[in-house]
């Protein structure tokens, strides 16, 4: 496939056919219909997802007839998610940078063959984890070696506040979670201690906010068994945190 | 256990908010009712919250750049596995392959000749007398040549020439004289030379020393006779084969030596001229009984080498 470029832009008809403004009116409608949806009060990641999945379609033609703009905004749209993602599961910055990119290479290189039977955000994100989940069967040993590095830091201040967090008294405070690095590090360097189908459907729901059926389209397995996927996984995260507090 | 498991994703379920309104009531009461309940799900809201929390991390902000490098790279390298260049890259891999192919027989043939060369049995007579001997050196019947030291070269040679006139051998001979040697060259068959090898013992008398050496299937080794008399000569020509001669020879040249080294048996020796003449050759077990007619054998050709010198 031929990757086009802003600096080799080509050129898109100023005048395009008319069936693409009824195109582009239809998706119009279909998007009003489901804000209409949005507003009446069903699921809100779903919402959000359809309205985000327009605006994809749209980028994703315009990519297809060759406009390097709506693919550069594709990219910018979906890289920090993407990388975000991408970096809870191997736990390594440089190695989540280069799967980040291997993602959007191919994403470009087939992009062309891309039909539209899922939205592209499921599309690209289940590129990205396929390409993760294979990076981490290759380097099976170097996210638990890293996880030992940090295990063995010992922040006393950090078990601390893990303590209070998980204990039956307190009520759980996200911001208390974000502010605190080293409290954040313990959660990471525990995600890193379950097994990758664990760990991945964690971040994706966790983490991305995916709901059920996104992620089952995403690992292309069925809906329950995302659920119990999930429910396994947070137990084990849940044993993994009281086994590091003691 | 499975109840418990069935509680626990009901439970995750309802905080991800993917339960139905009847699930969704069966949660309700049930944590209204079961305190373990409520709890256990208190614990998987904060392990939820604790997940959810963990800040965002953003991408290299040269994100983009290195994508659109990545991208360039991967199309030239697929515009130089063009068709073209496939094609090539075939044709150059099975030429490669050929050339490994025809480099290993070679390498093949070459270490099969050299373990052929180290372990094929040696041609030749042995002295259990296993019939390797060569064909071309069995069909040349007798190779030899006999080397006279005499005191007087002229009368010996004259000896000589007249025993090769009295049997008609003149044809059969090709000769060099130098003032200190006469060579002669006899190709003749045995059958003709064997009268004028008893007629040599004319010459006898002047000469000083004379060795036989008969030569082998082996190439370079020859069987040497020291002090042979002419009787010990024509008994080796007479002999049907050529792995006889080549017995008959060694067996006077042990004999020879044992005179040479010892006085007592030296004269016995010499005047017992029976002595002298080999026991029959046994046939040993492997050899074919010889079925050719005498006449036969008689027509094997000699090649005897005579080279007559001046004794210092």
């Amino acid at each position: 496939m031929r990757v086009i470029l802003p600096a080799a832009t080509k050129k898109i008809d100023p005048t395009p056919p008319i069936c693409h403004y009824i195109l582009l009116a239809c998706r119009a409608f279909i998007g009003r219909c489901l804000y209409c949806k949005l507003i009446s009060g069903e699921k809100p990641v779903q919402q959000q997802t359809a309205h985000i999945n327009i605006d994809d379609a749209v980028l994703v033609e315009r990519s297809q007839t060759g406009d390097s703009d709506s693919l550069e905004q594709l990219i910018l749209k979906y890289q920090n998610r993407i990388f975000n993602v991408i970096l809870k599961i191997c736990a390594n910055r440089h190695d989540a940078a280069e799967l980040t990119q291997d993602t959007f290479v191919k994403v470009i290189e087939n992009i062309g063959k891309f039909q539209g039977k899922s939205g592209f955000y499921t599309w690209a994100f289940r590129i990205a984890v396929n390409l993760t989940l294979n990076y981490c069967q290759r380097n099976a040993r170097v996210p638990f070696r890293s996880l030992d590095e940090q295990y063995n830091i010992d922040d006393g201040q950090a078990k601390a506040q893990l303590k209070d967090f998980l204990s039956d008294e307190s009520t759980p405070d996200p911001a208390a979670v974000a502010q605190s690095k080293e409290l954040c590090q313990m959660v990471a360097t525990a995600l890193t201690k379950l097994d990758d189908a664990h760990r991945t459907v964690i971040v994706l729901r966790d983490i991305e906010g995916m709901n059920y059926a996104h992620i089952a389209e995403v690992l292309q397995v069925q809906v329950g068994t995302v659920g119990s996927r999930l429910s396994r996984a947070r137990g084990s995260l849940r044993d993994v945190l009281e086994t590091m507090l003691q | 256990m499975k109840e418990t498991r069935k509680i626990e994703e009901l439970l995750n379920g309802f905080i991800d908010g993917e339960l139905g309104p009847r699930q969704t009531t069966e949660v309700q009461r049930l944590l209204a009712h079961d305190p373990d309940v409520a709890q256990r799900l208190r614990k998987l809201l904060k392990c939820k919250v604790l997940v959810s929390s963990m800040p965002v991390a953003q991408a290299p902000p040269d994100m983009l750049t290195r994508i659109k490098l990545a991208a360039q790279n991967r199309e030239t390298a697929d515009s130089l596995s063009s068709p073209e260049m496939k094609r090539t890259g075939t044709v150059y891999l099975l030429a490669r392959k050929l050339l490994t192919a025809a480099a290993g027989l070679v390498l093949v043939a070459v270490l099969a000749a050299v373990v052929y060369t180290i372990l094929a049995p040696q041609k030749g007579p042995t002295i259990a007398g296993t019939n390797t001997i060569g064909p071309a050196v069995t069909e040349a019947g007798f190779t030899g040549t006999l080397e006279l030291k005499t005191t007087d070269l002229t009368a010996a040679a004259a000896k000589i020439d007249e025993a090769v006139v009295k049997h008609s051998l003149a044809e059969h001979v090709t000769g060099d004289t130098q003032p200190e040697s006469r060579s002669y060259v006899f190709n003749a068959s045995r059958k003709a030379l064997a009268p004028l090898l008893g007629d040599l013992a004319a010459a006898w008398p002047a000469v000083a020393s004379a060795s036989l050496s008969v030569k082998t299937e082996q190439f370079g080794h020859n069987v040497v006779v020291n002090d042979v008399r002419p009787e010990q000569l024509a008994e080796i020509v007479a002999q049907n084969d050529f792995e006889r001669r080549i017995k008959a020879a060694k067996y006077f040249a042990v004999l020879n030596s044992i005179n040479d080294i010892s006085p007592v048996n030296q004269g016995y020796a010499s005047d017992s001229g029976n002595l002298s003449i080999p026991p029959k050759p046994e046939l040993t077990k492997g050899h074919k009984k010889d079925d050719k007619p005498a006449d036969k054998k008689q027509e094997q050709l000699a090649h005897l080498t005579i080279v007559l010198t001046t004794a210092e």
